[in-house]
């Protein structure tokens, strides 16, 4: 499996809809007070999910994946870290199943 | 969709070879090809240049919106030993590839906590598929003080957020 597909996200909002990636809607027009869970799920049975539960102090953000292409021996796609913010931190995991949280404003560079 | 991204190297003209599963190796002609021609030779006085290489990142698989925050960097710790360097610049555009100095900047100075943005000139947020962000043109130099032999490649590190 691609290190970009070893998790995909998922939104809960209140009124109980499931948003996926590749599904019905783009997690930018999802509104983000509506937001009561967002998830990234492993495609791996190896691997757990990880849950962020929001409230109005710690709303929703965004996701975004970050990519790196290393050269060490040859070029690749050495990590695919993905990441849930809110505006109070940044979840992220990495391909591997290893979670991070930090500040909102922390970038990741490997 | 997650994007499918690759790094490309540009020569004699605006058409890339992929790299992706392969390497940059700098040589005294311009071609993308590995292998033990047209070696660089150290030089009985001054500096000489290699070839630049130019790279840039293509996209074959869209992502769902877009790429940002295009960057590139180094480990910040010149490996090559005495008398080789590696220097680079960027630009938006391609252009012709050079054996002569382009007088650039130490490619081990852009390191994690410094990297080199990766579109400052073709600025983001990029979209669909194809060349995206600037060209990273590098060039090795071999001082007259270099020692022979085969070196053990460096890591070179392009990152970009994708939404």
């Amino acid at each position: 499996m691609d290190l970009q597909d070893v998790y995909t996200w998922e939104i809960e909002t209140v009124d109980g809809q499931v948003y996926q990636r590749d599904g019905k809607k783009r997690w930018q027009e999802i509104e983000p007070e509506t937001v009561l869970r967002a998830s990234l799920v492993p495609q791996s049975d190896t691997l757990q999910r990880i849950d962020v539960f929001c409230s109005s102090d710690n709303r929703f953000v965004g996701w975004f994946g970050k990519g790196f292409l290393k050269q060490v021996n040859n070029f690749q796609l050495s990590e695919y870290a993905q990441c849930l913010e809110t505006d109070g931190q940044r979840v992220w995991v990495l391909s591997g199943g290893q979670v991070m949280i930090t500040h909102p404003e922390f970038e990741l560079r490997l | 969709m997650a994007a499918t991204v690759q790094i490309h190297e540009m020569t004699a003209s605006d058409t890339g070879t992929d790299k992706t599963d392969g390497t940059v190796r700098f040589k005294s002609a311009d071609e993308t090809s590995v292998d033990t021609n047209n070696r660089l030779t150290i030089p009985t006085s001054g500096t000489d240049y290699s070839y630049t290489k130019q790279l840039q990142l293509n996209v074959t698989v869209a992502p769902d919106t877009d790429l940002q925050d295009l960057e590139a960097y180094s480990d910040g710790g010149n490996g090559f030993g005495t008398g080789v360097g590696v220097q680079y610049d960027t630009d938006g555009s391609f252009s012709a590839n050079v054996d002569t100095d382009i007088s650039g900047t130490d490619l081990f100075t852009a390191d994690s906590g410094s990297p080199i943005d990766m579109d400052a000139t073709n600025t983001g947020p990029h979209t669909g598929t194809g060349y995206q962000g600037d060209l990273l043109r590098l060039q090795m130099t071999i001082a007259d003080t270099a020692e022979q032999g085969t070196l053990t490649a460096e890591t070179l590190t392009f990152a970009y957020t994708e939404t």
